[in-house]
């Protein structure tokens, strides 16, 4: 017959923590049982003073009477008793050693009180009571101190002063094994009864260590249910507004897409009455507000251009194109400003495959935002790439403007978001789109007072 | 989880520990053993006297006569007076039982705890030795001290009949009186006495 035997893996953690719990219990029992004793030890102190002094006051001899013996020994000796116990029950609760002594202590008051009653056999339960007691600390270590104690006491006694303890004068040498085989007797079941107790407080201690990690483990459920439910809570509140996005970009579109030719026709119609009205000679109130026409109209076309190339997300027709020709070109587009544009791109960086048109609205959009957010006295904004071979490329737009707050950096490529008094909030927006079309990512950086740095990552082919 | 870290304690504390330890067994011990000294150490007289003529105790001619000397309130003779009753019960009639208690100046000794524990043993006699005349002719200094004689006044016994001062319990003293008063016979006349002074030192 084979027996088949189940083992079950123990959580090391698990172990530790009931290996902790089990210290934390042995320990609050032994400072409990210090205090109880610390009680015990000054209530027998308190007795055997008046038992002293009531029982036996006085020493006689004729009509002369002293103070007994028995008084001073219960004074003196029994505050000597005392002093160790309960200066270590008060210095050093829950040590072993505090324990161990205050065993000795209790034992020590058995031989003391049995004196100071005149030997009255009913004292020697004292012997056996304490005994008990000492269990109260479940270590049998401390219940063989006690023992000792007892047994010594017995041996020395029996050596110097027999008759008080077997009663006899000349007792064999072994008589205090015997006496000692009683105390021995009961220490059999203390000590089998303390080996129990420390065992169910072991498994007491595993069993609140499982306890401890189950609960962990479901808080730690709980916390993870609740991340992911938020998390599903933004996704559907990003999937609302995209919903909401995209329909107002269907709108927009479709708005200017039917705004763009009567647009245009307003803008050839205003050229022409330009060229025949605006010239030299003209009422300059006229010319003035022609311009006002012709730029707000510009400014329209921007918009609606802006709105269209945001709604309708074209996939990049990509295109070996040199880079440093794109970013000249696009620099040359920029309106012209109090800032200086360095186009740092190597003539010998490898040539990207990108989508033309749309690389350059990018650049543009990128340079012209960082052209505007230069302070008036001018500044300075550099496009240079790196990358190409086996690597992506890399293109960058510094700036060395005001630099953008940590809660603007956040949404600055988010549609609609933007810090401009007359901006569509669309132009980053695009930009972003316009480079995950192409694969890649963009990314910024800015401090205040230092400037900002975006960065493309485009992969290589 | 907070792991429980347990801190051994350091050699110094160890050894201060020990020696705290050594020191205030040394102590204990020491004060126990000068208890013991004198709770062991006996007092004076118990030579074993034939009955003296100048006693006017009644002795009893047809059995053994026992006569306890004690100190109205000697503490140590309560342990001694327990015994006694101990040795009345268990031999009762064989011995006719005085009692004879020291006279104090201004003391009524016949209210004192061990006079009322004395008369309250059943066939023991207590008596008031007014001038200390039947300790001095009996030789008798010492409270507890127990003299036993036979029929003819011979002295068989003389001696203690506990262990040490107030200390109850089986003894030899206790002992031999009994095996006198049961077999007539004993290892030993004598023991020591514990107890106090019957005079002034």
């Amino acid at each position: 017959m084979t027996a088949a035997t189940t083992e079950t893996a123990v959580d090391p953690k698990v172990q530790r923590r009931a290996e902790a719990l089990f210290d934390g219990y042995r320990d609050d029992l032994a400072r409990r049982t210090d205090r109880f004793f610390a009680a015990l030890l000054l209530g027998e102190w308190i007795f055997a003073i008046v038992l002293a002094v009531v029982y036996s006051p006085y020493a006689w001899a004729g009509k002369t009477r002293t103070l007994h013996v028995h008084v001073y020994a219960a004074v003196l000796l029994g505050g000597a008793i005392n002093a160790l116990p309960l200066l270590l029950a008060w210095r050093k609760p829950g040590a072993p050693l505090t324990r161990h002594v205050i065993a000795a202590g209790q034992m020590l008051w058995s031989a003391l009180l049995i004196h100071l009653s005149g030997g009255r056999i009913e004292t020697h339960f004292h012997v056996f009571g304490s005994l008990a007691f000492v269990a109260f600390y479940r270590d049998w270590k401390v219940i063989v101190s006690a023992t000792v104690v007892v047994a010594g006491d017995h041996f020395i006694r029996g050596v110097l002063w027999p008759e008080s303890v077997y009663g006899i004068v000349n007792p064999e040498w072994w008589r205090f094994l015997e006496h000692a085989f009683w105390v021995v007797f009961e220490d059999t079941f203390l000590v089998l009864a303390c080996v129990a107790m420390v065992n169910e407080m072991h498994q007491r201690a595993e069993q609140q260590a499982e306890v401890e990690a189950l609960s962990e483990r479901e808080k730690q459920k709980s916390v993870d249910l609740d991340e992911a439910l938020t998390k599903l809570k933004r996704s559907q509140e990003t999937l609302v507004r995209t919903e909401k996005l995209a329909a107002v970009g269907q709108l927009a579109a479709s708005v200017g897409h039917e705004l763009r030719n009567p647009l245009f026709a307003i803008r050839n119609a205003n050229t022409f009455i330009t060229k025949k009205v605006g010239g030299d000679g003209a009422d300059p109130k006229v010319a003035q507000f022609l311009q006002l026409i012709e730029r707000e109209l510009g400014a329209c076309t921007k918009i609606i251009s802006d709105l269209l190339d945001f709604a309708r997300e074209r996939a990049p027709n990509a295109r070996p194109c040199p880079l440093r020709a794109l970013v000249d070109e696009a620099v040359g587009l920029v309106p012209p400003a109090n800032v200086k544009i360095v186009n740092a791109v190597s003539d010998e960086l490898p040539v990207p495959c990108i989508d033309k048109d749309q690389f350059r609205q990018v650049l543009i959009n990128l340079v012209q935002n960082a052209v505007e957010a230069m302070p008036e006295g001018g500044g300075e904004v550099t496009v240079a790439a790196e990358g190409g071979a086996d690597r992506p490329f890399r293109i960058s737009i510094v700036d060395n403007g005001p630099g953008m707050p940590a809660d603007v950096v956040e949404k600055v490529f988010e549609p609609l978001f933007t810090t401009k008094t007359k901006g569509t909030g669309l132009g980053l927006a695009i930009v972003s789109n316009m480079i995950k079309g192409h694969g890649g990512a963009i990314r910024v950086e800015s401090e205040l007072g230092r400037g900002s740095r975006f960065e493309i990552e485009l992969p290589n082919g | 989880m907070d792991d429980g870290v347990a801190i051994a304690p350091q050699p110094v504390a160890r050894s201060w520990g020990a020696i705290a330890v050594a020191a205030w067994l040394a102590i204990v011990c020491g004060a126990f053993v000068l208890l013991v000294r004198y709770k062991s150490t006996p007092g004076e007289g118990g030579a074993r006297v034939d009955w003296p003529m100048q006693s006017r105790l009644p002795r009893a001619s047809d059995r053994f006569t026992l006569i306890m000397f004690a100190h109205p309130f000697c503490p140590c003779t309560r342990a001694s007076m327990n015994q006694l009753d101990e040795l009345v019960g268990r031999t009762r009639g064989r011995a006719r039982v005085l009692v004879v208690f020291t006279k104090l100046d201004g003391e009524d000794v016949t209210e004192s705890a061990l006079w009322k524990r004395a008369a309250k043993i059943e066939g023991v006699t207590a008596l008031v030795d007014a001038d200390g005349s039947e300790a001095a002719a009996f030789d008798s200094k010492t409270s507890g001290h127990v003299v036993l004689f036979d029929r003819e006044g011979r002295n068989v016994f003389s001696g203690g009949i506990t262990s040490a001062r107030g200390h109850e319990g089986d003894n030899p003293g206790s002992q031999r009186v009994l095996s006198l008063l049961t077999n007539g016979s004993a290892e030993l006349a004598t023991s020591p006495i514990f107890g106090c002074a019957l005079q002034d030192e």
